[in-house]
């Protein structure tokens, strides 16, 4: 990979006091100028002054990367940090879209792989769907169905390591 | 070094005894910024876009409500529409170019209500020096606050001076400490910091100073630290060094090698090359940094170009947190009994009589609220009969400004005390009661009295202060004393030896000026006037200039006569040879030639005046030989301030000036550039003598000084009295 090429990436910070430490997170990020895609709060509740643990996804070379996984791995409410590319296989992504037809088995293959798909209902409205892959599989099959004008509607997405 | 190799535990390394909670990372400064009530930042050169973003950001954050920008209005109007920033009209302060704009941000500031101050797009020279007359600390200094993976295991640190101090003696790291301390207590949360100061080595090498004015600094008391030097960077942050190197043989290594909060280096050369380290290492992702200029009333932030945007951010927000719980810890009610203590305004008439006019004020507690100078013709000299006249003359007209005044209630009279005969034992100072009173009654100490009146050691218009003050007593039946007389005499052994067996030196100055200068100094440093050395110039027509060590006057050159640098009107110090051809040479008679020396000497003999006004307009004019003569009397003052520095022992706190010839900005600033490597220079322009009669009175009143009594030696040897003559 090369050290300046943009690339897609994924922190899991384990942290003392959620909201706090999502306000140093992102103040960190904000002064090196990286911006935040998306923020995933996990735990039983996203409230403040509890524990546990924030996934956050952004964009920048692998440079980059490495100067924020020390600036971040040296807050005070970061306990500990797992990074990783968004291509890997290790993470999970679901998905719940709502369609205009039926889904056939090959609108859900991915780059790597087929994504699980299962039919969650149908009505006059379409037919509900539940997705679920690597990111780097689900992402393109999303923006391929959105393209053809097969979805209306992503009704959900979550990132889950 | 001590050997304690493998044997350097610390066992409570972990245990802090702060009261409150300690800044676990420097960026943390953020939260807890946004946490307290928010500050009004004020711009100095308010146009810049990256300045305005990090306002802006600020204010996102909270830490920041208010921003006032000062500068050209179409420039920042052009800004703030580019950043897309709210300022309300009122908050931008229009100036023309970057002398109006410090002007205009320095009449702001004085106005109240600007927490922190941010230097933006204006020239730092010009900005600096118009905002230094507002430092309300004999130095300003830059501390900053970091973290670094590598340095003490990550845990912040506070390091200075990067950027201001550029010559630091003594006196001046003294202050560095004083200013680092109070920004660790106040935003770190440290209740008593560990101070390592920076060195080389931890062993005495003469050749490399920083290692003894670590050791002297480190073995004073500090009640609010833990002061520790000279230390290596090494073992001053790494426990592991210290358990290999074992404990250094410096003062408090045991509470601070290894675990140093506070690193005082040695020179801006140090500190700046650390700082830009860090910073190298913050743009690395491995440190955060945040600097805070210290010394003015608010805090002043001066940021580098090449600071990290990070930097700048934790920079407003180390400010905001200082600036808010200086604040918090200033409207702490103080107790009752301090209270009380200060809620009686004793007042007192103070007199100093001159050989032309007599200076009279009245002060209540330590604000004057009367002041006169009334013109009257001393005569020097006369029988006993007609001095006493004098005095009842003397005493008329101070009396008569009174009923002018229509000031009643008097609690004392304080006079200035004058060439009283030298008792066998050497004169303290302080103050010496004339008059106390006893029954209702006052009775006059007539010893005194009359010793000064009668037989003093040399006839001059300050005799009649004690006379006066005995008659006034017994008119407004009230107390009197006299404070510092000139023949105050505290001069250490070795200052009495002359050289010439015959001949001993004996002091005579300002004694008055040179103690509350002094005085004023130790309160404005914040130290006891007995844990510290200072130098002392008392520069007016006459000049004393005072080695002070644990609030003595151990030395000084004698004012009277008696050398050191020429003045205004007196010729100082000159080649004996000389002098002795000058006396035999049939020119002058004895008095002639006093009055020679004293009156038509100095600036006088050279320029035919010796008003410092008129001077000035001459060298403004381009007269050179003005011009070289005000050059020598500074240069001759900056030698005698070299020999004070020496006899003070080196380890100077500050240099202070006072007296009517620092009104001159030509002195003032000439002499301060010919003596500020040697220590800090505090300035106390024009006189302090009757604010400090009056303050001896007060502390007689309070309680806090039993006055001293004064003892005439069995044998008065009047033979010694040479006429009139000025101090």
């Amino acid at each position: 990979m090369n050290k300046t090429e943009r690339n897609h990436w994924v922190f899991r910070a384990h942290v003392l006091d959620r909201s706090g430490a999502l306000t140093s997170i992102a103040s960190a990020f904000s002064n090196e100028g990286v911006s935040i895609d998306t923020v995933v709060g996990h735990g039983s509740e996203f409230l403040a002054g509890t524990d546990g643990s924030v996934v956050l996804t952004f964009c920048c070379s692998e440079e980059e990367k490495d100067k924020m996984v020390r600036k971040v791995r040296r807050l005070s409410k970061v306990t500990r940090l797992e990074e990783q590319p968004y291509e890997s296989q290790s993470l999970r992504k679901s998905a719940i879209i709502l369609t205009n037809r039926e889904l056939k088995p090959i609108d859900v293959v991915g780059e790597r792989a087929f994504l699980t798909s299962e039919l969650v209902k149908s009505n006059a409205n379409g037919w509900t769907y539940l997705l679920a892959g690597s990111p780097s599989d689900l992402d393109p099959v999303l923006e391929r169905l959105e393209t053809g004008g097969i979805v209306k509607d992503i009704i959900y997405s979550v990132l889950s390591l | 070094m001590t050997e304690e190799r493998g044997l350097f535990m610390h066992p409570h390394i972990d245990e802090e005894l702060d009261s409150g909670k300690r800044l676990e990372k420097v960026v943390d400064l953020i939260e807890i910024a946004g946490g307290l009530p928010s500050s009004t930042v004020l711009v100095v050169g308010g146009h810049r876009i990256e300045d305005l973003r990090l306002v802006e950001s600020a204010r996102d954050h909270g830490i920041v409500d208010r921003i006032i920008l000062v500068g050209m209005k179409n420039r920042i109007t052009k800004a703030i529409e580019e950043v897309g920033i709210e300022i309300d009209q009122k908050d931008i302060l229009p100036a023309d170019n970057d002398e109006q704009i410090a002007r205009a941000t320095v009449e702001f500031i004085k106005t109240g209500g600007v927490d922190i101050v941010l230097k933006g797009a204006i020239s730092t020279p010009i900005i600096n020096r118009n905002m230094l007359p507002l430092a309300i600390r004999s130095t300003v200094s830059l501390a900053t606050v970091f973290d670094a993976a590598s340095i003490a295991g990550g845990r912040p640190i506070l390091l200075t001076d990067a950027g201001v101090t550029t010559v630091c003696n003594f006196g001046r790291i003294q202050d560095l400490v004083r200013n680092a301390v109070d920004v660790a207590r106040t935003v770190m949360g440290i209740d008593r910091p560990r101070v390592a100061l920076l060195s080389a080595n931890e062993k005495q090498i003469p050749s490399l100073p920083s290692t003894w004015i670590g050791l002297e600094t480190a073995k004073r008391s500090w009640p609010d630290a833990v002061v520790c030097g000279p230390l290596s960077f090494d073992l001053a942050t790494d426990p592991e060094s210290v358990s290999i190197k074992g404990l250094p043989d410096v003062p408090n290594a045991a509470e601070v090698a290894g675990r140093a909060d506070v690193l005082v280096c040695p020179g801006i050369d140090t500190a700046n090359t650390l700082y830009k380290t860090i910073s190298a290492m913050n743009k690395y992702g491995e440190a955060s940094l945040a600097s805070i200029t210290v010394g003015f009333p608010m805090p002043y932030i001066i940021l580098s170009r090449s600071d990290s945007l990070e930097t700048r951010l934790v920079s407003v927000a180390l400010s905001a947190v200082y600036v808010q719980r200086s604040l918090q810890k200033h409207v702490t009610p103080q107790p009752a009994a301090a209270a009380a203590a200060v809620s009686k305004a004793y007042r007192v008439l103070a007199v100093n009589p001159g050989s032309t006019s007599m200076k009279v004020a009245l002060y209540e507690g330590d604000r004057c609220v009367q002041q006169d100078e009334v013109a009257c013709e001393i005569i020097v000299g006369g029988t006993a009969a007609q001095r006493n006249i004098q005095a009842e003359q003397l005493t008329g007209q101070v009396l008569n400004l009174l009923d002018k005044w229509k000031e009643e209630n008097i609690d004392a009279v304080a006079a200035r005390g004058g060439f009283m005969p030298r008792p066998a034992e050497k004169l303290s100072g302080g103050s010496y009661l004339v008059a106390e009173k006893c029954d209702g009654r006052i009775i006059v100490d007539e010893t005194i009295v009359s010793a000064v009146r009668d037989h003093p050691e040399r006839e001059h218009a300050s005799n009649y202060g004690a006379p006066v003050a005995a008659m006034l007593a017994q008119k407004l039946v009230v107390p009197a004393l006299v404070v510092d007389p000139v023949v105050v005499d505290e001069f250490s052994p070795e200052a009495e030896v002359s050289g010439y067996e015959p001949i001993v030196r004996r002091s005579t100055s300002h004694a008055l000026s040179i103690r509350a200068a002094a005085r004023r100094a130790s309160q404005d440093i914040g130290r006891p006037l007995e844990e510290i050395n200072l130098v002392v110039a008392h520069l007016g027509g006459g000049i004393t200039v005072a080695a002070v060590r644990g609030g003595k006057i151990v030395d000084n050159n004698i004012a009277l006569l008696g050398g050191g640098p020429f003045t205004p009107q007196r010729a100082g110090d000159l080649p004996t040879g000389e002098l002795v051809d000058l006396c035999y040479s049939g020119r002058f008679t004895r008095d002639e030639l006093i009055a020679e020396l004293t009156k038509k000497g100095g600036l006088q003999s050279y320029l035919g005046t010796h008003r410092m006004e008129e001077i000035e307009q001459q060298i403004a004019a381009g007269n050179k030989r003005a011009s070289l003569a005000v050059d020598a009397m500074v240069y001759q003052i900056a030698k005698e301030i070299g020999k004070a520095f020496v006899a003070a022992g080196c380890d100077v706190e500050a240099i202070v000036l006072t007296g009517g010839l620092t009104y001159s900005k030509v002195v003032r600033e000439t002499l301060r550039r010919r003596i500020i490597r040697l220590a800090p220079v505090i300035v106390y322009a024009g006189s302090l003598e009757m604010a400090a009669l009056a303050a001896g009175a007060i502390d007689m009143l309070s309680g806090r000084q039993t006055p001293n009594r004064y003892k005439a030696s069995s044998s008065v040897d009047t033979s010694r009295n040479i006429g009139g003559t000025n101090i």
